[in-house]
């Protein structure tokens, strides 16, 4: 059992985990690069970076709205160029397989994120041997939303069980709002402090399954 | 003989450790004075300013971090201390300077402070200490002195100024006629 007190106060000899290497990319600008520009606007929304001790490239980082240079600026122009640099760079990034753990196949599908996800596993492997064959999209990353691949992991499911912890059913909402999920919608919304249990997706699901087949 | 060959520094002015940007503070602020004397310090160094962090929290003596010409940060209020500790630890090449006002300084970075001290780590703090919240025009700072405040912000302020503090100097036990009884 798995409680958060075991996790906090257990100890174990793990081997170092191998983590797949980061494909952001950052590049480095050159010593005395002229007319250096720190959030210069770019294709891909990436600038180079001048680190201290890069001579002639020397620049303030700040909060305030500022030009490519960084220089402060209260031009309403200046803040949404860089408003618009910001949302590009992770729009046009490549996220890779990882924005979701994609799992299983069949008409039947369960959409969650973060630590719900292992007590769906839990109801998936319940319900399969009940005979439903369920797929598990559970997203590592909410935003920007992957809607086309989300869309290319749903195709051909029916019905589909959003399932996640909180009061506001906001993964729920978030996703109606972001795109069109495909056929019948439940949601499965539960704030804490008590963990959502195996028993009660199982339930959702069946409601689902049963309400859509009358 | 072995004269060695001369080597051609660029020599620069105070002048060169502060860039173009104009100023926001108001007429007669102090903080001037501390850009003044800061650049003055880089020439007298002659530090490369591209060997200078000016790391600042938020707030308008904050500010001083855009306008002087050297790698700077101006982000987080109250969280000017930790960024430069963590920067002259992994860069010890640099010098590092924090800046940042009392309110900064002592109010949303109080703990920071403390703990600045603690570590001891080698950067220089410059707080600019006018005794109130001057870019949100005029509350009651951690600095600002009991009845200074009710003048100013027509309010009775409930609590004490924190007592100065000088990890250097005598404890509040040691001065017969404290300025301020600890909290």
């Amino acid at each position: 059992m798995l409680s958060d007190q075991f996790l906090g106060q257990a100890r174990a000899v793990i081997d170092t985990p191998e983590l797949e290497a980061s494909p952001a990319l950052r590049k480095l600008t050159d010593p005395d690069a002229p007319d250096y520009q720190r959030f210069a606007l770019t294709d891909n929304g990436v600038s180079p970076m001048a680190i201290p001790g890069n001579p002639g490239t020397a620049y303030t980082a700040t909060g305030l709205s500022h030009q490519a240079s960084g220089r402060p600026s209260t031009v309403a122009g200046d803040h949404l160029a860089q408003l618009e640099k910001r949302r590009h760079k992770l729009h046009v990034h490549e996220y890779g397989p990882r924005w979701a753990d994609i799992e299983g196949d069949g008409e039947l599908a369960i959409i969650t994120f973060g630590s719900v996800t292992g007590a769906c596993r839990e109801a998936i492997a319940r319900l399969a041997e009940t005979g439903l064959a369920i797929r598990l999209v559970s997203l590592r990353l909410l935003a920007p939303l992957q809607a086309k691949a989300l869309a290319q992991a749903l195709q051909g499911v029916k019905r589909t069980l959003v399932v996640e912890q909180n009061h506001g059913a906001q993964l729920y909402r978030y996703l109606r709002a972001e795109t069109d999920l495909p056929g019948d919608l439940l949601s499965l919304a539960q704030p804490g402090p008590l963990p959502l249990k195996p028993g009660e997706i199982v339930s959702a699901m069946n409601q689902l399954n049963q309400e859509q087949a009358a | 003989m072995n004269d060695p060959a001369p080597i051609d520094l660029p020599v620069l002015a105070a002048r060169d450790y502060k860039t173009d940007y104009k100023p926001v503070w108001c007429p007669g602020c102090g903080d001037f004075g501390v850009l003044n004397a800061l650049s003055k310090a880089m020439a007298a160094l002659a530090l490369a300013p591209e060997d200078v962090a000016v790391i600042a929290g938020i707030g308008c003596s904050s500010r001083l971090a855009a306008y002087v010409n050297a790698y700077s940060f101006h982000g987080v209020h109250g969280r000017a201390l930790p960024l430069a500790a963590g920067l002259a630890v992994s860069r010890p090449d640099l010098t590092v300077i924090a800046a940042g006002g009392d309110g900064d300084g002592f109010s949303i970075g109080g703990n920071h402070f403390l703990h600045a001290c603690r570590r001891n780590v080698n950067f220089t703090y410059l707080v600019m200490d006018n005794s109130v919240y001057g870019m949100t025009k005029g509350q009651a700072s951690p600095t600002t002195e009991e009845f200074a405040a009710e003048e100013a912000e027509h309010v009775r302020l409930v609590e004490k100024e924190i007592a100065r503090l000088d990890p250097a100097g005598p404890t509040p036990t040691d001065d017969p006629d404290p300025p301020n009884e600890p909290l």
